[in-house]
């Protein structure tokens, strides 16, 4: 277990290597850079424009530029942001916490509704209920985020004031309405994937063993069911939780959530090379962490997959 | 007086069950108007072909018939009980306690991510008083009873073969020494040198426990081995029921005789099997008359306008066959002493 987490995170190499090259090229293949906006806002000479490419390391080929980025990376310098001269790492430690905030909530407030949801529309497989609590799924799945946001803010914000329109100020009450807006289309997923998991495994002969035996039925869903059927469901929460660990763009942006989302776009924006290429190496860590997290606990679900592990272990051994 | 009386009451009595699966389309009569007895420490052989009805009886005696199934009964009495006026929480308490089953496919039958350890004292904590630790030491006991080293009882389902998962399902069933227990085909899915194992194994611990037993098979030759009466059932409906001997001895339903016809014969290795030609009839469109005479070879006009009645042979054996209303009937098979 122990050797393949670590397997998988020296697999994370390679990924680093190629997540931040390709955001550097892309970055180089854009017109204009930060110097190119300073000189549409304040109207550099030539001579004053050549010497700001030179002091943000501007000047040689892509790749040489690269070469020294991933240099300083290794030394543990994401450099330092063109707009506010501030180290990268410390601007994204910084929006990590309401992103972090963010994440948890929304996938708290999505598993909490949806679980319950699916497996209840498995056991009435085929009747109102089930039907109803599909379309009710499909419609959260339809509904954009920005929309619901911006709904969400006129009707629980504006007209009757029980909630703050935006920001991170006021604790448990300003996380509310972005959690349901990231949350939505989260819980129709996850609801349908729990569904159609669960319908696999209520159709299997183990549980018959179960009620046999003489347990509540209730007991035989919830314990001896639902952990059969939790893999996929994991797999999808798990995925959906680093998406929006990453940061949820919309949402941040519709209720002004200082979160990692719109630090990224902000400096997209402005061209802050170093903030972008950083930022985008951080979240694809997190999101590799997250998923390994997730694979991880598979095999404590699933003790077939754990016996792979083992498996895998002995023979690179 | 009270010995005598546990004795020779039944500890299991079923009058009249029928179940059906009734979907849109079509109503399907897995089972039909059946009715038979257990006593105690007796085993009763249900033997038939696929299909026959013989499963579902068995999950109508715990409740288990499968949705859209539809069962209804005059009486479906266990240890004096009424089995279908059960509330859930006395079923809960009967399942398991009263009357457990060893289900078909071991493959399938155990839960891939709970141990077997766990998944045999779970029955233990569902129904009798002890701790944790005690159900787990009892668990560990039932697996040495049936031949798996205790120290396996932390291992997963995945980590057994067949045969010692069969092993484990037997021991659930047993765990809490269940007064009727019901084997449904325990050997189908295992090879021959295991399944004679554990047919012992089962004799065995139904003898040391006095506990009655309905084995389901469609294998003539563990019933011998390990049946006192059998019930012969065809298309939902019991059509030859007796004690062993006088099914297997003094066979009388042209039924049962087309099963021993075509079981190869050990003293005659050229002779050719003789099956029973054709097919079971769709159980979602039986016949008026008798379900088998399609394929019965002294079937005659009377034997298709209405269902046999029950002719009485002793007053344990019964068959329902109307070619018996035919003076001086009588099937080829000859009568053994």
């Amino acid at each position: 277990m122990l050797r393949y987490a670590m397997k998988r995170l020296l697999l994370m190499i390679p990924v680093i290597i190629g997540v931040s090259f390709l955001i550097f090229f892309i970055m180089d293949l854009a017109p204009g850079d930060i110097v190119d906006l300073k000189l549409a806002e304040e109207g550099l000479t030539y001579e004053q424009t050549e010497q700001l490419r030179e002091a943000y390391g501007l000047t040689g080929s892509v790749f040489t530029r690269y070469f020294s980025y991933m240099l300083n990376f290794l030394k543990g310098d994401l450099g330092t942001s063109n707009v506010s001269g501030r180290p990268v790492l410390d601007s994204f430690l910084e929006k990590m916490p309401a992103t972090i905030v963010l994440a948890c909530a929304s996938i708290f407030v999505s598993i909490i509704i949806s679980i319950p949801l699916g497996i209840y529309a498995a056991i009435k497989r085929g009747t109102f209920a089930d039907n109803a609590s599909m379309v009710l799924s499909f419609i959260g799945l339809s509904i954009p985020n920005f929309w619901l946001g911006l709904m969400l803010i006129i009707v629980v914000a504006l007209n009757v004031s029980w909630l703050p329109t935006g920001g991170f100020t006021k604790g448990i009450a300003s996380v509310i309405l972005p959690a349901i807006t990231v949350g939505t289309g989260l819980t129709a997923t996850l609801a349908r994937t729990t569904r159609s998991s669960m319908l696999d495994v209520l159709s299997q002969d183990y549980l018959r063993t179960e009620r046999a035996k003489g347990h509540k039925e209730f007991k035989v869903i919830m314990k001896y069911a639902l952990r059969n059927a939790l893999i996929p469901i994991i797999t999808i929460a798990g995925g959906q939780f680093a998406v929006t660990l990453g940061g949820a763009v919309l949402t941040e942006t519709v209720f002004s959530w200082p979160g990692v989302g719109r630090l990224i776009v902000d400096a997209v924006n402005s061209r802050d090379v170093p903030m972008v290429v950083g930022c985008i190496i951080l979240k694809s860590i997190t999101i590799g962490i997250v998923v390994l997290i997730v694979d991880l606990l598979y095999a404590v679900i699933d003790p077939r997959i754990k016996a792979q592990y083992a498996k895998r272990k002995r023979k690179t051994a | 007086m009270e010995t005598m009386k546990s004795l020779h009451d039944p500890v299991l009595e079923v009058e009249d069950l029928s179940v059906q699966f009734v979907t849109e389309d079509e109503t399907v009569n897995a089972v039909n108007h059946i009715s038979f007895k257990l006593r105690k420490g007796r085993t009763l052989g249900f033997v038939g072909e696929t299909g026959a009805g013989k499963t579902t009886t068995a999950l109508a005696l715990l409740r288990l018939v499968p949705n859209p199934g539809k069962v209804e009964s005059k009486r479906i009495e266990v240890c004096g009980r009424e089995v279908s006026a059960m509330t859930a929480r006395q079923l809960e308490k009967y399942r398991g306690d009263d009357i457990a089953m060893i289900f078909q496919d071991p493959m399938t039958a155990l839960n891939p991510v709970f141990t077997v350890g766990q998944q045999i004292a779970d029955s233990i904590l569902l129904h009798q008083d002890v701790t944790y630790g005690e159900a787990m030491k009892k668990a560990e006991e039932m697996l040495e009873l049936v031949g798996i080293p205790a120290s396996r009882q932390a291992e997963y389902p995945h980590q057994f073969s067949g045969g010692m998962k069969q092993r484990v399902v037997i021991a659930i069933a047993l765990a809490c020494n269940p007064e009727v227990m019901i084997a449904d085909e325990p050997t189908t899915a295992l090879d021959v040198t295991i399944q004679a194992q554990v047919l012992n194994l089962m004799k065995k611990l139904r003898d040391d426990r006095r506990m009655s037993m309905i084995m389901i098979t469609h294998n003539l030759g563990i019933i011998a081995d390990i049946c006192d009466e059998v019930a012969v059932m065809y298309a939902g409906r019991i059509v030859e029921t007796g004690t062993l001997v006088e099914v297997f001895n003094h066979t009388k339903h042209p039924y049962t005789e087309g099963l021993f016809n075509s079981l190869p014969n050990i003293l005659n290795r050229t002779a050719k099997l003789k099956p029973i030609p054709g097919l079971m009839p769709d159980p979602s469109n039986l016949p008026v008359g008798c379900a088998f005479a399609p394929r019965c070879r002294y079937a005659g006009p009377d034997c298709t306008c209405a269902q046999p009645k029950a002719h009485w042979f002793s007053d344990t054996h019964t068959v329902a066959c109307a070619a018996y209303e035919r003076v001086g009937f009588t099937i080829d098979r000859p009568e053994k002493k």
